[in-house]
C-alpha cells in the first residue's frame, strides 16, 4: 500500500509539552503522543516537568500538507503559558519523518494465541489453532484482519455468554415443542462475525451479518469459510437500511457502542420477531439505563445482564403486544 | 497486586473517534496493545464529548494489557469552543479574536478543576483566564 502519513516531533522544553500538543492539533494533526517519563505514583499533570527538562511531542498528519517550522513556531507562540519566554521557541527543534501506512490493528493482534472464552468455548487464530485443547467440546477459528472481536474483550465474551445462554433455553423450548423452526438470526455489525458464527452453531438459520466497514465483512466471511458455516451465515457490507422492512429475527445480536445503539433502537426492535431475544453490548455500565429506556420504548424490556470490567452485555426482550403490532402496514399482512 | 507498567504514553485524539490510524496505530502499535480494543473503549468513553479533543493517558503492562485515563479537554480547546473560534490571535496583546463571559470561564474551571492543581475555582479561574489572555480572547464581565 502507498499510502503514507508524516510525524512532526517536536522537542520542546518540558512544561511546555500541552502548548506543542494544541500547537500541532491546530495546525490540522490528526492526534498527538507523548511518551510519559514513568514515575510510579507520580502526578504528571501537576508537575510536567519533574524528572527531564524536555519532551517530545509528536503530531501526526494525515494529509499531504504537513506546516513548516515557521507555521508550527507562530502556532506555538499562541498556546506558550502567559509566564513563559519566547526564548523558548528558538530552543525548541523540529523533525518531520513521512512513514509509510501499516496495518496496525493486525499488528497488535498477531500476538494473540488460542483463548477460552466461556466455560465452553475455546477462540483461536489460523496460527495457533493447534493449541486448542484435544478435550475442548467447541471452538471457532477467527481470523481478526482490521475488525473487530476476537472473543479477549469483555464485551464479546458477554455476548458470547448471552448467546449460549440463549441456546439453552432455545434448545428447552425446542424439546417440548418439536415443531419449532430453525430460529433466525441478525447480527449487526458483525465485525470479525464471532458472534454470528456462534449463533450459527447453535443451529441459527439463516445468520444475517453485515458491518458498514468492507474490511470487516471481508474478515466475517473470511472466518464463515474458516469454519465451514459459509452455507448458514450470509455476509454483506451496509447497514439495516438493506433488510427488507418485514425481516424478523429470533436473534438479534448488536455488539456496537451506547450512540450507535440508541440511534438504531427503533429499526432494530422493528427487525425483532416478539418474545424475540436482542444482545445488546458495548455499553459501558453507568450508561445501561439509558440504553435499556431507548428499547423500553420500543416494546423490548430488559431479562438479563452480563458485566465485567465496566462493560455491560444486556439482554432484551421484545414483548409479545408491542406498540409496533397496532400500526398497520408494520406487522399485519395487507389482505 | 498492581500489573509492572513497562510504558506511559499520553494522546491527545477526537473524543468517541479512535481508529487504528495515526496516532493511535503507531503510538500504541509499538507497544503490542490491542489496538481496537482501546479504541472501542477509548471511544466508548468519550462518546458524549464528540467534537473534543481529549487528552488521554495509557499504561502498558508487561503482559500487553493495559488501563487508560482519560481527563479533561486542555483549557485552549474549551476555550475556542466556548468562543466559536478555529484557533487563537497571532498577537493576543493587540488582536482579540473571541469573548468569553466569566460564567463560562467558571464552567471551565469547574470542569478542569480535577485536573487543575488549583486550590479553589477561584484560583482555577484565574488559570483559564491566563490561557484565554494568551490566546487573544477577551473576558466579558456580564
Amino acid at each position: 500500500m502507498d499510502r503514507s502519513y508524516t510525524e512532526v516531533r517536536l522537542e520542546i522544553e518540558s512544561p511546555l509539552g500541552e502548548a506543542a500538543e494544541l500547537a500541532l492539533i491546530e495546525l490540522g494533526a490528526a492526534g498527538t503522543s507523548q511518551p510519559v517519563p514513568a514515575e510510579p505514583g507520580a502526578d504528571w499533570i501537576a508537575h510536567p516537568a519533574r524528572d527531564t527538562a524536555h519532551c517530545e511531542v509528536t503530531g501526526y498528519f494525515l494529509a499531504a500538507e504537513v506546516p513548516g517550522r515557521e507555521a508550527i513556531l507562530s502556532a506555538l507562540k499562541r498556546f506558550l503559558p502567559p509566564d513563559a519566554s519566547l526564548g523558548v521557541l528558538s530552543r525548541t527543534t523540529v523533525a518531520v519523518e513521512h512513514k509509510p501506512w501499516h496495518d496496525w490493528a493486525g499488528e497488535s493482534r498477531r500476538t494473540w494465541r488460542a483463548t477460552q472464552v466461556t466455560p465452553h468455548l475455546w477462540i483461536a487464530p489460523p496460527w495457533d489453532r493447534d493449541s486448542l485443547p484435544r478435550d475442548a467440546a467447541e471452538s471457532l477459528i477467527i481470523e481478526p484482519g482490521a475488525a473487530f472481536g476476537v472473543g479477549t474483550h469483555a464485551t464479546t465474551r458477554g455476548c458470547l455468554q448471552a448467546i449460549e445462554a440463549w441456546a439453552a433455553r432455545t434448545a428447552e423450548r425446542g424439546t417440548a415443542e418439536p415443531a419449532t423452526v430453525e430460529p433466525r438470526a441478525l447480527d449487526v455489525g458483525t465485525g470479525t462475525g464471532v458472534l454470528a458464527l456462534r449463533a450459527a452453531q447453535f443451529g441459527a438459520r439463516p445468520v444475517i451479518a453485515f458491518d458498514n466497514d468492507p474490511l470487516a465483512a471481508a474478515a466475517a466471511q473470511h472466518n464463515a469459510r474458516l469454519n465451514q458455516l459459509a452455507e448458514q451465515v450470509h455476509v454483506f457490507t451496509g447497514t439495516l437500511a438493506a433488510l427488507r422492512p418485514r425481516a424478523r429475527f429470533e436473534l438479534v445480536l448488536a455488539n456496537l457502542l451506547l450512540n450507535p445503539l440508541l440511534a438504531l433502537a427503533s429499526r432494530i426492535a422493528t427487525h425483532l420477531q416478539p418474545g424475540g431475544t436482542l444482545i445488546a453490548s458495548g455499553v459501558r455500565v453507568e450508561d445501561r439505563a439509558e440504553l435499556e429506556a431507548a428499547f423500553a420504548a420500543h416494546g423490548c424490556h430488559p431479562t438479563g445482564l452480563y458485566a465485567a470490567d465496566d462493560w455491560a452485555t444486556v439482554i432484551l426482550r421484545r414483548e409479545w403486544a408491542s406498540p409496533l403490532a397496532a400500526r398497520p402496514g408494520i406487522l399485519r399482512k395487507r389482505s | 497486586m498492581a500489573k509492572e507498567v513497562v510504558a506511559t504514553i499520553k494522546l491527545q485524539l477526537p473524543a468517541g473517534n479512535a481508529s487504528p490510524a495515526p496516532p493511535v496505530g503507531p503510538a500504541l502499535g509499538a507497544h503490542q496493545v490491542n489496538i481496537m480494543e482501546f479504541c472501542k473503549a477509548f471511544n466508548a468513553r468519550t462518546q458524549k464529548d464528540a467534537g473534543l479533543i481529549i487528552p488521554v493517558v495509557i499504561s502498558v503492562h508487561k503482559d500487553r494489557s493495559f488501563a487508560f485515563v482519560t481527563k479533561t479537554p486542555p483549557a485552549a480547546v474549551l476555550l475556542k469552543k466556548m468562543a466559536n473560534l478555529a484557533k487563537g490571535s497571532g498577537e493576543p496583546n493587540r488582536n482579540k479574536v473571541g469573548t468569553v463571559t466569566r460564567d463560562q470561564v467558571r464552567q471551565i474551571a469547574e470542569l478542569k478543576a480535577p485536573d487543575l492543581n488549583a486550590a479553589s475555582v477561584e484560583a482555577a479561574m484565574r488559570m483559564v483566564e491566563g490561557t484565554a489572555r494568551s490566546m487573544g480572547i477577551e473576558i466579558a464581565e456580564a
